[in-house]
């Protein structure tokens, strides 16, 4: 199927039904009765779009402004709500461009149906980081689904939604095809006059993965999640899942999982609140090799105070323990069987693999507090310790490469400068020790935002980023540093003459993919023509040390929205 | 004492016969005046003469009547019914008040019950009540009011229900919906009875909290909103209720939405939003959110788990689009399980990163920060662009992760 087609039938059936829809009712409409209306709002429309590009250099996925098709491109939109009391909606966008870019997009919202069509191609290009020099190879990403949702009185609404998503690859040497199909159900429910709420979800994933060492196969899982309440104070609540692989190349092809928590809620007051939960998990392991978790089961508590004016205080502790079986990568009969070109099972290993039950616990604690009128901040501290397990696949004895300790912290303060000034300020911090070798990792990510108020919907954001992170460890002189700040500037406000969006987007990268890059955007709406659009984004990468990889785009787009 | 007893029997009894002999020869004196014209030597500027100074009688007096210019609204003496007014309606009101021609009202500004005494009145702007009456609480002000209709809302806020009978909302005025309590404008703001004239005296959501608002809205999506109580999530304890995202009155956007989706949610979160500014991040588009992904689909705005408020444990929901990353594989790479790791955030960014593909460091450093022991085994630029551990994410091949 071409692109035009994929595109082309979403919009037929969304067209279709705008305009054979029975009492459906575009124009404006009385709402009866002694009501005199002031202005009916013009809620149906249709917007035209076009836009040209110019790229120079090759682009990269994930770019600001999605990919760049090199050349013009039309998009066009409707959007149509019924007249009084009707609770109908039909909206239907589509966007060509000539470079087999693309997308179509419909809504139909029919009280108490609504479905929703999506379909789109992305041809662009993707990272390749797996070779000497990194490059660009194409990539085309293929999305398409559909939902359909029944909504019945608030009481019971469920929903059954498809979606499929392919990539191609092409001229990386690593990157391969990847294919998957998903067809889900879900279905919310109450038990009439209990209180019992409850949600069941189906989900059946078929995965296409042609890359050597992935497995293709299907995946089908069923969720249940049910919360009971026991009077005002204390309410039950759990969720159960149940997953069955069936993979197409593995010795054991037909694996299960099961996951499953419970927990109970106590509120004695507005204030507090208490709650525990037992969590347990069992993963298909029956062809792994190499050390690995079996499953595990963690037992955790957590205390919420909440005295008001939106502050908060909390904190929690989990236990957890884990059903782990370590293979002994140093026996020599092991290294041989690895090594060989035969295909290793786990009976191959049974007899060097050692099953135990490592602990972890992890203490928590956060807040969230309103210092002053203008100080707010709140912060996470977690702690994460005891005996990790223990892997020896570098050296016999040697270190598990999870930690002894890490502590994760994080915190975001915001001051209210004036009525128009906000400051915030972020900061995001790892530290991670390994007492046996006397080594540790730091990572430390800070981040500061200016926000200004300009008066009406008028605002403008200045944010500064920067991460660094430094291994310390004895007798390691090429210790690892990296470097890597961004600035960022949005605006956005009303001119007697035009309304206007600027975006502004530096980077300067000074670990190993050392470059810089600017983006540029603006909106324009001229007030003489409120419904005239203007678009322009300039984008620009700079690579210090590779070439090949400099991009520099132009965009230009205009859209008008005609109303009805 | 017996004569007391007797005094006020008798005194009691005189007031009472009193009382009712002056309101009986008053009201026949009134019905007596009623359509009468006053005398000829009474000019158009001498009604204080019968109906008293309005200057003297409130705090807040409208200006004609001050002025005694009463043939502003009045009909001048002899041009018709004594007292009757020279335009109807809200129009009368209008040919002064002219900044207010887009202030909404169907029938008048007194019949509506806001500026219910014309003349004057203790509070500011003619109101029966102050426009700074204290709110006296969401549910407090609707206390033992009746229910009056939509229509009675229609008249002042005739805009407002424009836009709200083309939108979802709108099922509250299905037939279906026969209780007063669950349909239209008062299943959501409260029986309307004390409201006429009494800024305060409704279910207004600009003064409501977090708790309040979601108590009404739960009302009726308790059961969709799953995920147990919005109340307790991090959006409603810092403040932000339902109507900070939702426009019960709106059409425009999906759920009814103040904006769309990303957009709302940058809007406060700035800080995320220079995040996807950099070189890599996943693909969030403000523009049409319907081209990528939506911050929805890993955020529940409503009583998501934790402080991000995430769907789900990150390692449940990253791999429904990365599903290649899932396994279970022949040999798991051990730190992406969540239960011994961090999962995925162990070395990406969820939301972009200066790095390529969202990680959190772009080089070797990303496998230093576990295998400390392995700082200067490097074979290329680093652990897999050398060519060698390609496949980190766990591997059907190869116990090193190679290709």
């Amino acid at each position: 199927m071409t692109w035009s087609k994929r595109i082309l039938w979403p919009a037929c059936l969304a067209a279709a039904w705008t305009l054979l829809a029975p009492g459906m009712v575009l124009a404006d409409d009385d709402a009866g009765g002694s009501c005199t209306c002031v202005e009916q709002p013009g809620a149906s429309y249709v917007v035209f779009g076009a836009a040209a590009e110019d790229v120079s250099g090759t682009t990269q996925a994930n770019g600001l402004r999605g990919a760049y098709p090199n050349g013009w491109y039309v998009s066009s939109r409707l959007f149509a709500a019924g007249g009084p009391y009707n609770r109908q909606r039909y909206e239907l966008r589509l966007q060509d461009t000539g470079s087999e870019n693309g997308r179509g997009w419909g809504r139909i919202a029919v009280w108490p149906l609504s479905v929703e069509l999506n379909s789109s191609r992305r041809d662009d290009y993707a990272w390749d980081l797996h070779g000497l020099s990194p490059e660009l190879p194409r990539q085309r990403t293929d999305y398409r689904s559909a939902q359909l949702r029944w909504h019945k009185g608030e009481a019971q609404n469920m929903q059954l939604r498809y979606e499929g998503r392919k990539i191609d690859r092409q001229g990386g040497t690593l990157l391969r095809d990847l294919e998957y199909r998903r067809l889900g159900y879900q279905y919310n429910f109450s038990v009439g006059g209990t209180g019992v709420r409850g949600q069941y979800c189906q989900v059946n994933t078929e995965v296409d993965a042609p890359r050597i060492g992935v497995s293709s196969g299907k995946i089908d899982t069923s969720t249940v999640r049910l919360e009971a309440p026991f009077g005002d104070k204390l309410t039950a609540y759990g969720t159960g899942s149940v997953a069955h692989f069936s993979f197409d190349n593995l010795l054991d092809s037909s694996m299960d999982t099961t996951d499953y928590t419970t927990g109970l809620r106590y509120r004695p007051s507005c204030d507090w609140e208490f709650s525990a939960d037992y969590r347990h998990k069992e993963n298909p392991s029956s062809n792994a090799v190499s050390s690995h978790s079996d499953g595990f089961c963690r037992l955790a508590a957590t205390a919420v105070y909440t005295p008001g004016c939106g502050n908060r205080i909390e904190a929690g502790y989990n236990c957890q323990k884990t059903n782990y079986f370590q293979l002994h990568m140093q026996d020599p009969s092991v290294r041989s069987l690895l090594h060989g070109t035969a295909q290793v099972t786990p009976a191959d290993v049974a007899a060097v693999t050692s099953n135990y039950l490592p602990r972890t616990h992890n203490a928590w604690a956060g807040f969230r507090w309103q210092l002053s009128d203008r100080l707010s901040a709140d912060g996470r501290l977690d702690y994460h310790f005891g005996s990790p397990p223990l892997t020896d696949l570098v050296q016999e004895g040697s270190a598990s490469p999870f930690p002894d300790k890490r502590l994760d912290a994080s915190t975001d303060w915001n001051y209210e400068v004036s009525d128009k000034d906000t400051l915030g300020l972020k900061l995001n911090q790892q530290n991670s020790s390994w007492n046996d070798r006397d080594s540790s990792f730091d990572l430390l990510s800070v981040s500061g935002t200016w926000t200004r108020d300009l008066g009406g919907p008028g605002l403008m954001t200045l944010a500064l980023s920067n991460s660094t992170s430094s291994l310390s460890a004895p007798d390691v002189t090429d210790t690892y540093a990296s470097d890597n700040t961004s600035y960022v500037v949005t605006l956005y406000n009303e001119h007697p003459i035009v309304d206007y969006t600027l975006d502004f987007a530096y980077t300067n990268s000074t670990g190993a993919e050392r470059y810089t890059q600017t983006a540029v955007g603006a909106d324009i709406g001229p007030r003489c023509i409120p419904d005239l659009g203007l678009r322009v984004d300039w984008f620009d990468r700079n690579y210090k040390t590779i070439t090949g990889l400099n991009t520099t785009a132009l965009e230009v787009g205009v859209t008008y929205k005609l109303r009805f | 004492m017996a004569w007391s007893g007797r005094w006020l029997v008798t005194i009691s009894l005189v007031l009472v016969v009193a009382v009712v002999a002056v309101w009986r020869v008053t009201s026949a004196q009134l019905e007596g005046l009623e359509g009468m014209e006053p005398p000829d030597d009474v000019t158009g500027t001498d009604c204080s003469i019968c109906h008293g100074k309005f200057a003297e009688q409130f705090k807040y007096t409208h200006s004609p009547a001050l002025n005694a210019e009463c043939t502003t609204c009045h009909l001048e003496k002899g041009e018709g019914k004594h007292g009757g007014l020279s335009m109807e309606g809200r129009e009368l009101c209008l040919q002064c008040h002219t900044d207010k021609a887009g202030h909404y009202v169907a029938a008048s500004c007194w019949a509506t019950g806001c500026h219910a005494d014309v003349h004057g009145s203790d509070k500011d702007k003619l109101f029966i009540s102050s426009r700074t009456e204290e709110y006296p609480g969401f549910f407090e002000a609707t206390a033992g009011a009746q229910f009056v209709g939509s229509d009675q809302c229609i008249a002042c806020h005739g805009d407002k229900h424009d836009w709200w009978k083309a939108s979802m909302h709108a099922l509250n005025d299905a037939e279906d919906r026969v209780t007063p309590d669950m349909r239209g404008c008062e299943s959501c703001h409260g029986p309307g009875g004390n409201h006429f004239g009494r800024r305060a005296g409704i279910g207004d959501f600009s003064q409501a909290g977090a708790e309040e608002a979601g108590q009404v809205c739960l009302k009726c999506h308790a059961r969709e909103i799953f995920a147990s109580d919005f109340t307790r999530g991090t959006h409603a304890q810092a403040g932000v209720t339902c109507v900070s995202c939702h426009n019960p009155h709106d059409t425009q956007n999906k759920h009814e939405l103040y904006m769309p989706p990303n957009q709302l949610c940058l809007d406060c979160h700035t800080t995320v939003r220079a995040e996807f500014a950099r070189l890599s991040h996943h693909p969030v588009d403000l523009e049409d959110p319907r081209t990528g992904m939506l911050c929805v689909e890993c955020h529940d705005p409503h009583a998501g788990n934790g402080r991000s408020m995430l769907i789900a444990p990150p390692e449940e929901f990253c791999v429904k689009c990365h599903v290649d990353k899932q396994g279970p594989f022949v040999y798991p790479h051990v730190g992406y399980e969540s239960s011994l790791g961090q999962g995925c955030l162990s070395c990406h960014n969820q939301h972009g990163s200066n790095a390529p593909n969202l990680l959190k460091i772009s080089d070797r450093g990303l496998c230093i920060q576990c295998h400390t022991d392995r700082a200067e085994h490097r074979g290329g630029r680093n652990c897999w662009t050398s060519g060698c551990h390609t496949e980190h994410h766990g591997s059907n091949q190869s116990y090193l992760f190679f290709q």
